[in-house]
């Protein structure tokens, strides 16, 4: 039939436009997390390692900071939605 | 080759091959040559695993457990000292001898010497157990730092907590002793 071939093609592009976008957001969120579980490990860990568990004041900071860091990433990309209009 | 070679290639071969017969001779006859270390696969915690570190997190739930042990070094300090105390046949017995009381009533004024000693001593260190440590907790959580401050801190408040009933000046000494207390086990047990 007529109508099937250009609504496949269709499909195909919708489709592969859909994988791109979800492989960037994929590689976006991944992103996001390596670099909050790389600061909040840089700022709370404490130094020496002693202990293989976290304590009461490492959770404490690490709750801080990854609260901080969640608020301030959605402040970001707020300022850059309202840049692109 | 040496026989410790050939042992070690046999070993290695049966382990690829992973016969189950031909493995077990092998490192039963030769003798490893160094222990390796165990390395445990990280996996990402449990659903029980983070409700147990929840629990343990709660300041409330340590100042129990720690009053808990406290209790029970107080009883065990409590037996000591009483069994010191009385290994000469109680306290206050007189040396002349005169009026000797039999052996059961003996032991009886011992037992509760024993026990009010025990008791008296269990509640002291519970109740200093779980003051520390629900200090500690608390101001841990509050600074969001884990260092050695936080013991010579949380020592000050409980010193001074506990010498409250005697005025500022005891306050103070209370303080200022506890905290080195704390401190010194703090850098004792690492």
């Amino acid at each position: 039939m007529p109508g099937e071939q250009p609504s496949e093609a269709e499909q195909n592009a919708v489709a592969a436009a859909a994988l791109t976008m979800a492989t960037t957001e994929l590689e976006y969120r991944v992103s996001l997390l390596n670099s909050m579980v790389a600061t909040c490990h840089d700022r709370c860990a404490a130094r020496p390692y002693k202990e293989g568990a976290l304590s009461v004041g490492e959770n404490s900071c690490i709750d801080r900071c990854a609260a901080k860091y969640w608020q301030v990433v959605a402040i970001v990309g707020q300022l850059l939605g309202a840049q692109n209009k | 080759m040496s026989s410790a070679d050939e042992e070690r290639v046999a070993s290695s071969t049966a382990a690829s091959t992973s016969a189950p017969d031909a493995a077990a001779a092998p490192p039963a006859a030769a003798p490893k040559p160094k222990k390796k270390k165990e390395w445990h696969q990280l996996t990402m915690p449990t659903a029980e695993e983070l409700s147990a570190q929840e629990f343990m997190n709660n300041c409330g739930v340590k100042s129990v457990l720690s009053g808990a042990m406290g209790g029970v070094a107080g009883i065990a300090f409590g037996l000591f000292t009483s069994s010191m105390e009385n290994a000469h046949g109680g306290m206050d017995t007189m040396p002349d001898g005169s009026a000797q009381k039999p052996t059961r009533v003996v032991l009886r004024e011992m037992f509760t010497n024993m026990k009010s000693k025990s008791l008296s001593y269990a509640k002291g260190f519970a109740i200093m157990g779980a003051l520390y440590s629900f200090n500690e907790c608390v101001i841990e959580k509050w600074r969001a730092k884990h260092d050695k401050v936080n013991p010579a801190l949380a020592g000050c408040v409980t010193g001074a907590m506990m010498a409250h009933s005697a005025g500022p000046q005891a306050m103070c000494w209370g303080c200022a002793s506890f905290a080195a207390f704390s401190t010194a086990i703090e850098i004792w047990m690492e």
